[in-house]
């Protein structure tokens, strides 16, 4: 297992040197004059383009260019990002903690309701629990993630008034930047409980609802058919039948036997899952202005931020092989027949 | 005379299907004697497996009981509320199976399931409860059985997991075992000692056991009387030494002389013709008439009764007042 | 008197490797010797793991060999190209344990058995194939108005006679036959020993027949082999071996074989 675990790591620098050095080359595909005229601001100072271009290299091969990235990067610097007008690190510090908020709120909501729903569909089979779980399943997964978003943002903003997009109140911002309010995680939910703040965390937790319940519909419909279809699959088996006829209690047979097999496949899939809503939340992040690192993502995109592009698409790849490990470790956990093999 | 073990009275069960109602069971009735073993032996399709898991109500959900009872202690099973059965289920009558790799939870350990099945009808702590479980490994002949409580099925062989569900279902020294073709998924040299070590603690214990086998010879080996069940119907039901050596109906008399030997060679095997039915053919008649070398006219017509004599009993017009 | 099939120092070992990990090495076949001669009946018994079927896989050219040589009607397996290949599959067809696994359900009777025809491009003439398909059905005892009918149709024992049929198609020399008949009803079983027996001695077959079972061993058999893990721990005639078995293990297996007391049958 730790060799398993160990082995995993060492992939970690070869999937960043890919992805990273495949972004590079492809943005060298735009001319330099292009990859420098973010630096320039002002329209009259179009004769320092050639200036930047020489101060950042931007004529050299590629190669050597994407070598002097790779050193700066082991230095800890990201280089600056115009979109987002601070350095790259410190945008990604500042915009990955709200994203990890919304995946992980996102990912607890997917999964209890998913297996909920998932195992009472596959012990009901062809009943009215069934019907339910199912039509809301087809419903989210036919729904596009922006049209929901749309009509969510419609009724419970427009009309209800309850949850505000876009950035938090003004009272909330400065309580939150004020010297008085301390960071101990970067992730405002726990900070704001940590601090005592109670108003700061209802207005953290107001912003996330929308996105999250957003993002968890599609994902939950995923979720309970997997469960679903994984219950149904493991109650038809044998050990479900011996559990019974050794006189167990109805529901241990269904949660402790049957469950316990069906949940494998369940972990494999939040895992994609929860990476996939890391790296790419972006359409809700924009739709409901959330300032998550999907949302600078594709600031840094529209706009050619190239040193933006280049740390977002960085940190993906190291969530990813992380996020897959952890899954993976879950999955041993949870299958004792891959942990002792 | 003592009390029947358990009572199978007139048992008709049929699936459900896309092409309606199969029968598969059409009016099964026998008596198991207590501290007696029955072999119950049939091909696939004949309802011998569906019939044992009948008797603790764990058939699928698209087969029906349509008529009939099993008594358990003057109560009728079929009939009783699921917390009711639920308290006979593996205390007072357990039951074994086929493929015992399945059988276990694969992601439990084989203690867990031990101590849950110890747990679930007696008020007693884990660690009593652990205690009795190591016992039971080492009564089924599992050696350092402490340490191998702490395992998962998946590191026992086939037959160490067989092993496992008869401690399993001797636990609670039930009344009735019922092993369903328990030796059929092992090994030859697995299954001589499977077959041993059920009939010396069915013997220490003296519980009535049904073995549901469709292999002759395996029956031969541990039943004390040996039910013949073709198409849903007992062919032929007697003592096993008597069946063995003086079987009386065709069927009986057709499989064991299609068997091939270790003892000897044959030129040729005095074969079958034809084909079992299939599992819910609509029959007229005899079920075994279209195979059946003996057949008379009126065996196509009607179905013939079980004839009963000196305690064998007989579903063949051949016998028919004699 | 030539041989169909000699095996010599056979050895064939599962390697499973992952990326940075430990090299996992599995004998399976350590040291095989075997010959079946031309018209024999060579059964080959051992418990599940022993390796016959990887055995047979290796025979059939599914796995590749280790180390060691097979020789299939006098050409060398390893390393065939794949004309070569469809060539000796001619002379050399297999006949499975599941006839349920090993009968595409989207095909009839029809189509089975013509596929290895069509493959081979033999009979392409309607009537003549027409008759070479009843003819072929005849001897596997099936009614040819089965020829248009789909495997789902017929029981178990049915299948493994149309399995059967489509093995005997290209008219082989060497049949191999894993387990065909452990999967069928006892009632059934019976019948397709006797005709794998009449074919094996009609078409002067040499047959390889793989069982766990002694009891149809010995009415098959003129030869056998008894297999424990990956070696072939006794080779005898089978008269010789059931009379007197020499290795310890094949009487420890014999004397396991549960037996109906023989009465006035």
């Amino acid at each position: 297992m730790r060799r398993y675990i160990l082995r995993r790591l060492c992939l970690l620098p070869l999937v960043v040197l890919g992805v990273t050095f495949l972004l590079f080359f492809l943005t060298q595909r735009l001319s330099p004059e292009m990859r420098a005229s973010l630096y320039v601001k002002d329209p009259r100072q179009m004769g320092a383009l050639e200036e930047v271009i020489r101060e950042y290299g931007l004529r050299d091969n590629v190669f050597k260019q994407y070598g002097r990235w790779l050193v700066q990067v082991a230095h800890g610097d990201l280089g600056y990002s115009p979109s987002a007008n601070m350095p790259v690190a410190q945008a990604l510090k500042k915009y990955l903690p709200a994203t990890i908020q919304l995946a992980v709120v996102t990912m607890i909501l997917v999964v209890f309701f998913g297996v909920w729903f998932g195992a009472a569909s596959a012990v009901h089979k062809d009943r009215w629990q069934d019907f339910i779980a199912r039509f809301i399943s087809v419903g989210g997964f036919s729904l596009p993630i922006f049209v929901l978003g749309l009509i969510l943002l419609m009724i419970f903003y427009g009309k209800l008034g309850w949850f505000a997009p876009g950035g938090y109140s003004i009272q909330t911002d400065i309580i939150i930047h004020s010297s008085a309010f301390k960071t101990y995680t970067g992730f405002l939910l726990i900070d704001s409980l940590l601090n005592g703040d109670l108003r700061v965390f209802c207005d953290v937790f107001a912003h996330l609802v929308l996105p999250a319940v957003t993002l968890c519909i599609g994902s939950f419909a995923l979720m309970v058919r997997v469960m679903r279809s994984s219950m149904l699959e493991e109650l038809n088996k044998d050990y479900v039948r011996t559990a019974r006829a050794k006189g167990l209690r109805e529901y241990r047979v269904i949660y402790k036997h049957a469950g316990k097999n069906a949940i494998i496949p369940v972990i494999t899939l939040a895992g994609i899952q929860f990476i996939r809503l890391l790296g790419g939340t972006v359409i809700v992040e924009t739709i409901f202005d959330y300032p998550g690192i999907g949302r600078f993502g594709v600031l840094a995109a529209q706009q050619l931020d190239i040193a933006g592009i280049l740390g977002f698409s960085l940190m993906v790849a190291v969530l990813f092989v992380i996020g897959n490990l952890f899954s993976d470790i879950l999955y041993m956990a949870a299958d004792p027949r891959i942990r002792l093999e | 005379m003592t009390q029947a073990a358990l009572t199978v009275q007139d048992l008709h069960l049929s699936f459900l299907t896309d092409e309606g109602a199969l029968p598969v069971l059409r009016g099964l009735s026998y008596t198991l004697s207590p501290g007696k073993i029955l072999a119950v032996v049939g091909e696939s399709g004949s309802g011998k497996t569906v019939h044992a898991l009948s008797i603790l109500n764990l058939l699928p959900p698209n087969a029906r009981v349509d008529q009939g009872k099993i008594l358990y202690q003057g109560k009728n099973l079929l009939s009783m509320k699921s917390s009711a059965l639920r308290r006979v289920r593996g205390r007072k009558i357990a039951m074994i199976f086929q493929d015992p790799q399945a059988s276990l939870n694969p992601v439990l350990t084989v203690g867990e399931q031990l101590i849950e099945t110890l747990r679930a009808h007696k008020r007693i702590s884990k660690k009593t409860a652990r205690k009795q479980a190591a016992e039971l490994l080492t009564k089924v002949g599992i050696e350092e059985a402490e340490k191998r409580l702490e395992e998962y099925p998946f590191q026992f062989s086939g037959g160490m997991c067989q092993r496992v569900m008869i401690a399993m279902a001797l636990a609670l020294s039930p009344d009735v075992l019922i092993a369903d073709e328990p030796t059929t998924a092992l090994d030859v040299t697995i299954q001589a000692q499977i077959l041993r070590l059920i009939k010396e603690l069915q013997q220490q214990s003296g519980m009535a056991a049904i073995f549901i086998t469709h292999n002759l010879a395996v029956a031969a080996q541990v039943a004390d009387e040996v039910l013949v069940l073709y198409a849903g119907q007992c062919m032929e039901q007697a003592p096993a030494s008597r069946l063995f050596s003086h079987p009386l109906h065709p069927y009986t008399q057709g499989l064991l002389g299609s068997l091939a030997s270790v003892e000897r060679k044959e030129e040729r095997l005095p074969a079958i013709t034809g084909n079992p039915p299939r599992p819910g053919e609509i029959l007229t008649g005899c079920p075994f008439a279209p195979r059946c070398s003996h057949a008379l006219k009126k065996c196509f017509e009607t179905c013939p009764p079980l004839y009963e004599k000196d305690g064998c009993k007989v579903r063949c017009f051949l016998q028919e007042g004699k | 008197m030539t041989a169909a099939l000699v095996i010599e120092n056979l050895h064939k070992t599962y390697v499973r490797k992952a990326w940075l990990g430990k090299r996992v090495e599995k004998p399976v076949l350590r040291g095989i010797d075997l010959t079946l001669e031309e018209g024999k009946v060579l059964g080959l018994v051992g418990e599940s793991g022993c390796g016959k079927s990887t055995l047979c896989k290796v025979i059939l050219g599914i796995e590749p060999i280790t180390s060691g040589t097979v020789q299939v009607a006098g050409v060398n397996i390893n390393g065939l190209s794949t004309a070569k290949w469809r060539d000796l599959r001619r002379k050399m067809q297999v006949v499975y344990q599941d006839p349920y696994a090993s009968l595409d359900p989207r095909f009839t009777v029809r189509q089975l058995v013509s596929e290895p025809l069509d493959i081979h491009k033999l009979y392409m003439d309607k009537s003549a194939r027409e008759n070479y398909l009843r003819e072929l059905l005849n001897s596997v005892q099936l009614d040819v108005a089965f020829l248009d009918r789909y495997p789902h149709e017929f029981s178990g024992g049915q299948r493994q006679r149309i399995a059967i049929a489509r093995a005997l198609a290209l008219e082989p020399q060497i049949l191999i036959a894993d387990e065909p008949v452990s999967a069928l009803d006892v009632s059934v079983q019976a019948q397709i020993l006797n005709l794998l027996k009449d074919i094996a001695q009609k078409r002067q077959l040499s047959m390889l027949f793989v069982t766990h079972d002694f009891a149809v061993a010995r009415f098959l058999c003129d030869d056998i082999a008894v297999m424990h893990q990956g070696k072939i721990v006794e080779y005898a005639p089978a008269e010789e071996l059931f009379a007197q078995p020499r290795q310890a293990y094949t009487q420890k297996l014999l004397s396991a074989v549960p037996t109906v007391p023989r009465g006035a049958l």
